[in-house]
């Protein structure tokens, strides 16, 4: 009996690259790559911001221009004047949604605007709650405002 | 008398080397062919590819992350028609159904673009959270025993 000493290897059939290295994590480790995923998020509230301050813009303008059309009628005054406030509440509400979650977060007890650390508690093979090596605490940022 | 001994020794060593003969003999070693129908080889494209994997893999993953960069290039272009046809449509329009229609479009064709450019880091947070090894999607490995 001739004794078997293959081990079963893994076979490399390479790997899947980015389709841009911007916005990709720069290693596959796991603080990486969550705190990429978290930067993603971040970003993406960053263009639903600007994206906001666009449209608040460009509403205020439709919303003075429909004022000035109005032309005494009570109605159009009531719905422009309506567009005007509405939208300034929507932009407040934006900027001030990050705060908003983080409280929320705080009084729940869930990190919210931590989602890297929620999910580094769920993974398999989570060693133990508190990490010996601290990773980079990088959270989901505020918009850049 | 010198010479008479020397022939002897020469004769006695000469009997010798007779006797051994199949001792001292060097007989040619057998060489043994380890494949021989040996490997076939990849062609030269597909070299390339085997190349960038590792050298001793197989570039399949290579040429698919290729093809996703390929597919990738055609949905920007799609989505700047979309923009395109979208202007068309904005301005030839005034039906407010397709209006919300075609914004909903583009809505939905920058969201797929950025889910397009967000699949890797996707991938490595889901292979994470589901096998606790980020590049078991994006570096996958085939058990083999060779």
């Amino acid at each position: 009996m001739t004794k078997i000493t293959k081990l079963i290897a893994d076979v490399d059939i390479g790997s899947i690259q980015p389709v841009t290295d911007v916005r990709q994590p720069a290693n596959l480790q796991e603080a990486t790559v969550l705190s990429t995923f978290e930067t993603w998020i971040s970003d993406i509230i960053g263009v639903i911001t600007i994206l906001a301050t666009l449209f608040f813009i460009v509403y205020a303008f439709v919303a003075a221009f429909n004022w000035i059309t109005a032309a005494g009628d009570k109605g159009k005054i009531e719905q422009a004047r309506n567009r005007l406030v509405m939208s300034t509440l929507g932009l407040i509400l934006i900027v001030a949604t990050h705060a908003i979650i983080g409280l929320i977060g705080g009084i729940i007890g869930l990190e919210l605007l931590n989602p890297g650390n929620m999910i580094r508690q769920i993974l398999p093979n989570a060693s133990s709650p508190v990490p010996t090596i601290m990773p980079p605490v990088i959270t989901i940022s505020p918009a850049p405002f | 008398m010198k010479k008479n001994i020397l022939i002897l020794l020469i004769t006695i060593f000469s009997l010798f080397l007779l006797a051994h003969k199949h001792v001292l003999a060097q007989s040619p070693a057998p060489t043994i062919v380890e494949d021989p129908f040996g490997a076939i080889e990849a062609p030269p494209g597909v070299d390339l590819l085997n190349q960038q994997a590792g050298g001793s893999g197989i570039g399949i993953i290579v040429f698919f992350s290729n093809l996703i960069k390929f597919l990738a290039v055609i949905a920007g272009l799609w989505t700047m028609l979309n923009f395109i046809s979208a202007g068309f449509t904005y301005i030839t329009s005034s039906d407010s159904g397709s209006l919300s229609k075609i914004g909903t479009k583009l809505t939905l064709s920058v969201v797929g673009l950025a889910i397009i450019v967000a699949s890797y880091t996707i991938a490595a947070v889901l292979g994470l959270i589901l096998f606790g090894d980020a590049t078991f999607i994006i570096n996958p490995k085939i058990p083999s025993p060779i």
